[in-house]
C-alpha cells in the first residue's frame, strides 16, 4: 500500500478522537463500522501541517494549477471539464493566481496558444475531455516534439458518436503514442498531487504530461483533499537549470525542418527521455512524499506479495477494487491489486516484476480499442511476453461510457477469473 | 528590356534574413517577410505555420532567420501567436513583437478559426498572411485565395476556378480590429509606412502581403517586382488601410487594363476575352466599393 | 459506511444540499464523498445527489442504487416504490408510496412554505433544501445543528442568514409520523 496512506490513518486518529467528543460513533444503520483508530497515529510527525478542504477532483485539479502559479491557462469549456476552467478564473478574480487567462475559440486553439507560452517560457496549462482531446490530437504531437513541458488535466469522457458525456478513458488512450506522459488518478488528493508532480517531472525531460481523472467519479465528487502549502510547492518546483525558450537575445527555432537522419535523433531521444521519466517519477514521488507525506509511483501494489490472483486497474475503478481485494481477503482468498498510474511511460519491469509468478491475472479497462481490446490490457500482455512465470491473462471491458461498475461486478470478475477464463470478459 | 524598375536596398545590419534561404529565385513570400521584419526590427519572435516558409527557413541545424521561431501546425498561427504573448506578459518583457508569417492557406482556409478568434480577442499580435493566392508549398492547388479565371494544379485551365477571390480584409475589418492593411514589395515606401503604423498599435494587426510565386502564376523569376506593380496599377490588389472601419486607398495609381496584368501570368493564359472582361468589370466594382467606403 | 440520497427538481439546490451535509459530516469528523446524479443539469428535471460517510475514507467509487437515508425535495411516488430506505425526511408535498407501510422512520416538513418565508428562491420556484437538512439534522441526531449552520456559511456565498434560518425552521418544524 502506498506510503501515503500514512498521513490518512493520522488524520482519522484526530477526527475520530473529535467524533467521540460529539458523541456521533455512527452506526445507527445498515451496520456502520465504528471509528477506525489506527495505531501508527505516532508516526504524525513525519506529515507537514496542510489543511484539508472538500474538493471535487475538478476543484482539485484547478488548486493544483494554482498551487504550481502557472502563467499561462488557455482553455476551451466542455462537459465535464468545465468547472476547472471557472475555479480557475475565479481564482484569478480573487488574485490568488497571477496568470493570463485565454478564452480561446476552440481546443485546438487551446492547446496552440500553451504551446506559444511555454515556448517563450513560461508555465503553460489546459484541460480538456473526449472530443477537446481528440481535437487537440495533432497538437499533441507538436507539443512533445517541440519538447514543451506543458501540463494538462483531461477529464476522461466517451468519444462519440454517440453522444455520451460520461467516464470512458478512450480519449486520453487513443493519445497514447503522441509523446505525452499519462497518469491515471484514482483520487482526487492524486489529481492534486499528481499536477504538481507532473509539472516538476516535465519541466525535468522536456515531456509534456497529461494527467487524467474519469468522468464524474472523481472530477464532480466531492471528497477530502489535503491541500499543501504554496510556499512548499513552490519549493518543491524550483528550478536548476534553463530550458531552451524563444529568446530575441538568442535565436534559436523550433520545430524547423529535420531530414530523415535527424528526425530519427529526435525522436529517439523522445523516448530515452520517457525512459529517464519512469525513474524520475519514482524519485519526484520520493521526494514529494518526505515533503508532503503521500507517495505515488508507475504502479503501486495493494495486497500482492502473496497473491494469486490479481486485479490491475487504473483510474476511479481501483478504489472500488481495493474494497473487493479487502472483501475476498476477509473470506480467505489470496487476492491482491497492482494499480498502474502511467500509460506512458509504461513500466514495463514494474509490471513485470509484479505479476511474473502469479496464476491469473484480471486486466480492468474502462476503455475499448475496438478491435484490439482493452488498451491496459494489450499493454500488460505485451510487457509479459517473453517471461517465464506468465499468469493466465483475462481482458476485462467495463464501464464503458459510464456504465457503472459497482464491487459484485468486480466479484463476478474474480468467480470467472477463478476458473482460469483468458481472452476478453464483457462487463455489461 | 527595362523590365524591372531599379530600387537601391541597402544591405544593412538590419538584415534579418540571411542569403542561402531555400526560397526559389523571385519568390514573392520571402521579399514580403524580409522587407517586414527589417522595418519591424530584430525585438521580434516570430511564428512561421506550414507554408513554403517553413522550407524557406533551411534544413536543421541551420537557419537563415536571425530570429527567435517557433514553426507550428498550418492551422494555428494565430493561435501560437497569441499564446506567446501572452507567455511575454507573464514573463513581464513587453517590448518584443511577436509576429506570425502564415501563407494564404493557413490564413483564409484553414487558419481563419484560429485567426478570427485571435482577431475577436484582440490579441496583441501582428499577422501578416503572404498570399500567392494557391497552396504553392504542395504544389499549387486552388485554395479560397486563388483569384476567378486561374488555372492550378487542381483546377486546369479547361476548368480553371470559377469561384472569387474570399475577400479577407473584409472579414479581418467585420472583427473591428484595429489595424489592417494591403501590403505589396514593388512599394516599399508603402509598405515601410505600414509596417511602422502596425508595429506601434496595440492589439490585432492584419497585414495582406501580395507575393507573386514565378512557378506558381507562370512568369519570369525577374519579373516578380513588375507584376507587383501591375496589380496594383491594374487595381487587382489595391494599396489600402483601415484603422478600425475607416478605409483609405494608400495608393492611386492611373488605371491600366487588367488584361496587362493578367498576360504576364500562365495562370491566366486560356482566359477568353469575355471572360477577361468579367474579370474587369469585378475589379472596378470592387475598387468603387472601396472608394465609396472611403 | 451510510449512504444517504437526496431527490428532488432542477433548481430546488439538491446538488447544493449534498454538498452543504457532506461538508458538515466533514467538519463532525467523518470521512465522506458527495456526487450528484451524473448527467446533463436542467431546470425542472428530476435531480438526485448522493453521500457517503464512514470513519474510514471512503475508496469505493460507484453508483448509489440502495440508500438506507433519503431526503426527498420532490420525488415521483413511482420512483420511490423501488427504494428500500431506513429513515425518509420528506417536504409535506411529497407522496411517498403506500408500498412503504410503516416499517420505517418517516419525518415529514413543509419546506416549500419555510423556504417561501425565509425568502429563498423567487415566486416560480422556492428553495427548500437547507429547511430540508435543518429536518434532517433533527431526524438522525448525528449532526449538531451548530455543525449544519457552519456548512451552510462554508458553502453558500450568499443568503446565509436566510438559510440558517430555513435551517433552523425545518429542525423545529419537522415532525415524525412513521414508526
Amino acid at each position: 500500500m502506498a506510503a501515503g496512506t500514512v498521513c490518512l490513518c493520522v488524520r482519522i486518529y484526530a477526527l475520530s478522537s473529535k467524533i467521540k467528543r460529539q458523541g456521533l460513533i455512527i452506526p445507527t444503520v445498515k451496520g456502520v463500522e465504528s471509528a477506525h483508530m489506527n495505531a501508527n497515529a505516532k508516526r504524525s510527525s513525519c506529515v507537514p501541517s496542510s489543511s484539508r478542504k472538500l474538493l471535487t477532483g475538478n476543484e482539485a485539479a484547478a488548486l493544483g494549477a494554482v498551487l504550481c502559479s502557472v502563467e499561462v491557462i488557455a482553455a476551451y469549456p466542455i462537459t465535464p471539464q468545465t468547472t476547472i476552467v471557472e475555479t480557475l478564473s475565479e481564482a484569478i478574480a480573487k488574485g490568488e493566481l497571477r496568470a493570463q487567462f485565454m478564452e480561446v475559440e476552440s481546443e485546438h486553439s487551446a492547446l496552440a496558444a500553451c504551446m506559444g507560452a511555454s515556448a517563450v517560457g513560461a508555465r503553460a496549462y489546459t484541460a480538456t475531455s473526449s472530443q477537446g482531446l481528440t481535437l487537440m490530437h495533432e497538437l499533441l504531437f507538436w507539443t512533445a516534439g517541440a519538447r514543451l513541458p506543458i501540463v494538462m488535466v483531461n477529464v476522461n469522457r466517451a468519444v462519440g458518436a454517440p453522444w455520451n458525456i460520461w467516464a470512458d478513458q478512450l480519449d486520453s488512450v487513443a493519445q497514447r503514442d503522441t509523446g505525452w506522459m499519462q497518469f491515471y488518478c484514482e483520487t482526487n488528493q492524486e489529481v492534486l498531487d499528481t499536477t504538481i508532480q507532473a509539472y516538476r517531472i516535465s519541466e525535468n525531460v522536456l515531456l509534456p504530461s497529461l494527467v487524467v481523472m474519469d468522468a464524474f467519479y472523481l472530477s464532480h465528487t466531492w471528497e477530502p483533499v489535503y491541500v499543501p502549502e504554496k510556499r512548499l510547492v513552490t519549493q518543491f518546483l524550483k528550478q536548476s537549470y534553463k530550458r531552451p525558450i524563444l529568446d530575441v537575445n538568442r535565436p534559436c527555432s523550433f520545430g524547423a525542418l529535420a531530414g530523415p537522419d535527424n528526425y530519427f535523433i529526435f525522436r529517439r531521444s523522445m523516448h530515452m527521455a520517457m525512459e529517464e521519466a519512469l525513474c524520475l517519477i519514482t524519485q519526484v514521488g520520493t521526494e514529494f512524499e518526505r515533503m508532503f507525506g503521500r507517495r505515488y509511483e508507475p504502479v503501486e501494489e495493494y495486497q500482492l506479495k502473496d497473491a494469486h490472483s490479481v486485479f490491475v486497474t487504473a483510474g476511479s475503478i481501483t478504489g472500488t477494487a481495493r474494497n473487493v481485494v479487502d472483501s475476498l481477503r476477509v473470506e480467505g482468498e489470496r487476492v491482491g491489486l497492482l494499480k498502474i498510474r502511467n500509460l506512458r511511460p509504461f513500466p514495463i519491469e514494474r509490471v513485470r516484476k509484479a505479476l511474473m509468478g502469479k496464476k491469473r491475472c484480471a486486466v480492468i479497462d474502462r476503455n475499448l480499442s475496438v478491435g484490439g481490446g482493452g488498451v491496459f490490457y494489450t499493454e500488460v500482455k505485451a510487457a509479459l511476453c517473453g517471461c517465464k512465470k506468465v499468469p493466465k491473462l483475462m481482458g476485462v471491458v467495463a464501464g464503458l461510457g459510464g456504465k457503472d461498475v459497482k464491487e459484485h461486478d468486480l466479484m463476478k470478475v474474480y468467480r470467472t477469473l477463478e476458473r482460469d477464463t483468458q481472452g476478453l470478459l464483457w462487463l455489461g | 528590356m527595362a523590365r524591372v524598375t531599379q530600387v537601391t536596398i541597402p544591405r544593412q545590419m538590419t538584415e534579418l534574413i540571411s542569403s542561402g534561404h531555400k526560397a526559389c529565385p523571385g519568390c514573392g513570400g520571402i521579399l514580403v517577410v524580409r522587407h517586414v521584419l527589417r522595418i519591424i526590427g530584430s525585438k521580434t519572435i516570430i511564428t512561421v505555420p506550414a507554408s513554403c516558409l517553413t522550407v524557406m527557413e533551411g534544413e536543421y541545424p541551420r537557419s537563415a532567420f536571425k530570429l527567435p521561431l517557433f514553426h507550428t501546425t498550418i492551422e494555428t498561427a494565430a493561435a501560437v501567436a497569441a499564446g506567446i504573448r501572452a507567455g511575454l506578459r507573464a514573463k513581464q518583457q513587453n517590448d518584443i513583437h511577436v509576429v506570425a508569417f502564415a501563407g494564404d492557406g493557413g490564413t483564409y482556409d484553414i487558419g481563419l478559426q484560429a485567426l478570427s478568434g485571435a482577431a475577436e480577442r484582440n490579441e496583441d499580435i501582428l499577422y501578416v498572411c503572404y498570399d500567392n493566392e494557391a497552396y504553392m508549398n504542395t504544389g499549387l492547388q486552388r485554395s479560397s485565395s486563388t483569384p476567378y479565371g486561374a488555372s492550378t494544379s487542381t483546377t486546369s485551365s479547361d476548368n480553371f476556378k470559377t469561384q472569387q477571390k474570399k475577400d479577407i480584409i473584409q472579414i479581418m475589418l467585420a472583427h473591428n480590429i484595429p489595424y489592417a492593411a494591403t501590403i505589396c514589395v514593388s512599394y516599399l515606401d508603402d509598405l515601410k509606412m505600414k509596417v511602422k503604423k502596425a508595429a506601434s498599435i496595440e492589439g490585432t494587426r492584419f497585414l495582406l502581403a501580395l507575393a507573386p510565386c514565378p512557378p506558381g502564376w507562370g512568369y519570369s523569376s525577374d519579373r516578380t517586382i513588375e507584376l507587383g506593380r501591375l496589380a496594383v496599377r491594374s487595381r487587382v490588389f489595391p494599396l489600402l488601410e483601415a484603422e478600425h472601419d475607416k478605409i483609405r486607398l494608400t495608393k492611386r495609381p492611373a488605371k491600366i487594363p487588367v488584361s496587362r496584368y493578367l498576360s504576364m501570368q500562365n495562370r491566366f493564359r486560356h482566359l477568353t476575352d469575355q471572360e477577361i472582361a468579367r474579370i474587369q468589370e469585378n475589379v472596378d466594382d470592387k475598387w468603387r466599393n472601396i472608394f465609396k467606403a472611403e | 459506511m451510510i449512504e444517504i440520497a437526496v431527490y428532488g427538481r432542477g433548481g430546488q439546490g439538491v446538488v447544493v444540499a449534498s454538498h452543504i451535509l457532506a461538508h458538515a459530516y466533514f467538519l463532525a469528523g467523518y470521512e465522506v464523498q458527495a456526487f450528484p446524479m451524473f448527467g446533463p443539469e436542467r431546470r425542472g428535471t428530476p435531480v438526485q445527489a448522493y453521500i457517503r460517510v464512514d470513519a474510514k475514507p471512503v475508496r469505493k467509487r460507484c453508483h448509489i442504487s440502495d440508500p438506507a437515508e433519503v431526503i426527498l425535495l420532490h420525488a415521483d411516488t413511482e420512483i420511490l416504490k423501488s427504494l428500500n430506505p431506513q429513515l425518509v425526511v420528506a417536504d409535506a408535498g411529497v407522496v411517498l408510496p403506500k408500498t412503504w407501510g410503516d416499517k420505517r422512520e418517516v419525518w415529514v416538513c413543509d419546506g416549500m412554505t419555510i423556504a417561501s418565508k425565509c425568502h429563498l428562491g423567487n415566486e416560480l420556484v422556492s428553495v427548500p433544501n437547507t429547511a430540508l437538512l435543518g429536518a434532517y439534522c433533527r431526524a438522525t441526531g448525528r449532526l449538531k445543528k451548530k455543525t449544519l449552520y457552519e456548512a451552510i456559511g462554508e458553502i453558500l456565498h450568499k443568503h446565509v442568514k436566510d438559510n440558517i434560518k430555513a435551517c433552523r425552521m425545518g429542525y423545529q418544524k419537522v415532525r415524525k409520523i412513521g414508526k
